[in-house]
């Protein structure tokens, strides 16, 4: 489904050049529960974002599903960004004046979805994540491990083939942490792809394959 | 997509009522100013262009002033004696100004000149060396005697058309009501509508080939510039000081002034167009201000709004759709503050009120023509933000929050 072929990527200061990722060789199959770990700095987040077509990357290739996604163009980016990956973050990221159906319906809004059909899917995949009772409330009216319900919800709302999770569990208490985790177990086990990234090898133990990553480069 | 986002924008209105209604008045003002200038600044304009025209179609006088009164002298200037047989004397021949002078002025002001001569119809001629004079009338030719004081002579002298028949052979049209003169082989017509009752004007080239020095005070130079373009307008007091300076400099015996009106006229004009100027600038400053803080404040409003923006881009939207959603948001904005400054503004201007020196109307163009200010600002307003939007990393900005 994924691969990266000798993937590097760097970060340019006028005197400094940084070396991020380099020679990042990575299969991914579908229905994998994936994830990255390694300490900070060791470019797991940049992988995430190159795997989301978030950032860019200096040279090797990416195959998603065998279409390379250096070829593609913005509005294809955006398409894939909106399609076929879902994004959750470890701050959440809902925005503040829209309530959680609101939220939910952001992707489906860009795909250009009818009012209808947003807001009926949206039910659905609030009550999937069970909080359906919550959905007329504001991100400020929910705690963090609903906050993080909501956002896997709204990566949800297009039926992306990929979600992508950078540290989803690191804004969260411990129960709430094993809250969301056991959505996406239950996510995997429906079937979805997840490519999670985290330094907790507890959360990692959720995942059915870990990566770890050592200055840029993938350890095992 | 678009639906969504006009969604989107009328959520986002909805939610920030009170920023937005603050950025809303702020836009009110400004169309209320912008709508009162700048119809004061038309108004002037259109007045200043009106009496630009009026003005350049009037004619304007060169007064003529006989510096030299020696050559009015008894020994040069014998009236009396003078005209007796031809009309030409030996003691004068520099008259104010000439057919050669006539085509210089022309050439050198654009304009076309008028010289013209007053002559006096009632004609009192010396038939002989001896103490009587001869007073043409139209219907009979009375003869006088010197001993007659003149004044005795005007009182006699009532007929509208006493004529002059060895000056102007006149034959006088009752149709037309016009002295109709047949003079080396042309006709010639001279209304005497408008003059007093004893004066009839002729045009130079009439006048010349008869050639009575005794009306030199009677000659009269005038121009007008309807031919000129409007642009040339600033150039007219030089070049009727050109003018003035040309024929100072060729008939010595003369003073030459241009007539008051002119400069009346001159002054009313640069008045209306520094008028017309200062209006437009004060619009364009009031523009520029409204147009300076809303593109700070939104930048400032877009600043905290980046992550949101961020999010968009992570959940698929192009910046496109986001740069189209920020320039809506700010053009309802803008129309909405266009309607109620318009509205408000033209209220006042249906009154109608004076100022300065114009008449301010409600004009129904410029209210029309406003319209573009809302898309226009709200274009450049967002420039900046679209700038913004253009060099927006999501995640550097996701992973920073």
């Amino acid at each position: 489904m994924i691969e990266l072929i000798d993937v590097n990527k760097s970060y340019k200061t006028r005197e400094i050049k940084t070396e991020v990722l380099k020679d990042i060789n990575l299969i991914i199959n579908k229905g994998e529960f994936v994830s990255l770990m390694g300490p900070s700095g060791c470019g797991k987040s940049t992988l995430l974002n190159i795997l989301g077509n978030m950032d860019r990357f200096d040279s090797g290739e990416y195959l998603f599903e065998k279409q390379n996604i250096k070829d593609m163009t913005s509005r294809q980016a955006a398409f894939f960004r909106n399609k076929k990956i879902g994004f959750i973050f470890q701050a959440f990221h809902l925005i503040d004046d829209m309530n959680a159906i609101e939220n939910v319906q952001v992707p489906m809004g860009y795909a250009g979805l009818s009012s209808g059909v947003r807001k009926e899917r949206a039910k659905i995949l609030l009550e999937k994540v069970c909080l359906l009772e919550k959905s007329k409330n504001h991100p400020s009216q929910l705690s963090g491990g609903q906050q993080q319900r909501v956002a896997i919800a709204r990566a949800l709302a297009n039926h992306p083939d990929v979600l992508l999770a950078d540290e989803p569990t690191g804004n969260l208490d411990h129960d709430s942490g094993i809250e969301i985790m056991n959505v996406l177990k239950k996510l995997n086990e429906e079937g979805m792809t997840i490519i999670m990234v985290t330094h907790d090898s507890n959360v990692a133990e959720y995942s059915k394959r870990k990566i770890k990553m050592l200055d840029g480069k993938i350890v095992n | 997509m678009y639906k969504y986002i006009i969604y989107k924008v009328v959520h986002k209105l909805k939610k920030s009522k009170f920023l937005y209604g603050f950025m809303t008045l702020q836009f009110m003002v400004g169309f209320f100013i912008l709508n009162i200038f700048l119809t004061i600044s038309i108004t002037s304009e259109n007045d200043y262009t009106r009496m630009l025209k009026n003005g350049l179609d009037k004619e304007y006088g060169i007064i003529i002033n006989l510096k030299n009164k020696d050559i009015f002298s008894p020994e040069k200037f014998n009236l009396l004696k003078w005209g007796k047989d031809k009309p030409t004397p030996n003691e004068y021949t520099n008259i104010p100004f000439d057919l050669e002078d006539i085509s210089h002025i022309e050439e050198i002001t654009g304009g076309s000149v008028k010289a013209e001569v007053k002559i006096f119809i009632n004609y009192l001629s010396n038939e002989t060396e001896s103490k009587r004079y001869t007073l043409y009338y139209r219907n009979n030719v009375e003869n006088i005697s010197m001993s007659i004081k003149f004044t005795d002579i005007s009182t006699k002298i009532k007929s509208k058309y006493a004529l002059n028949p060895r000056d102007f052979p006149y034959i006088y049209d009752t149709l037309t009501q016009t002295l109709v003169s047949d003079i080396t082989g042309y006709k010639m017509k001279v209304n005497i509508n408008n003059m007093d009752d004893v004066e009839a004007i002729l045009p130079l080239e009439w006048y010349l080939p008869v050639f009575h020095y005794k009306d030199i005070n009677n000659m009269k130079l005038t121009i007008s510039f309807q031919n000129i373009d409007n642009n040339q307008f600033s150039d007219l007091n030089q070049k009727m000081q050109d003018v003035k300076e040309y024929l100072t400099g060729k008939h010595e015996d003369y003073e030459y002034s241009i007539d008051n009106a002119f400069f009346d006229y001159m002054r009313q004009v640069n008045t209306l167009k520094e008028n017309s100027i200062i209006f437009n600038l004060i619009a364009i400053i009031f523009f520029s201000i409204i147009l300076i803080g809303l593109i700070g404040l939104f930048l400032l409003f877009m600043e905290r709004r980046k992550k949101e923006l961020a999010i968009g881009i992570s959940l698929g939207a192009r910046k496109i759709h986001l740069m189209c959603e920020v320039y809506l948001e700010i053009l309802m904005i803008a129309l909405s503050g266009y309607f109620l400054g318009v509205v408000i503004s033209s209220v006042l201007l249906l009154k109608g009120f004076s100022y300065a020196t114009v008449v301010v109307q409600f004009n129904y163009i410029i209210s029309q023509i406003l319209i573009i200010i809302p898309f226009a600002i709200s274009f450049l307003a967002v420039l900046p933000t679209v700038y913004m939007i253009k060099k927006l990393e999501p995640m550097e900005i996701l992973r920073n929050l």
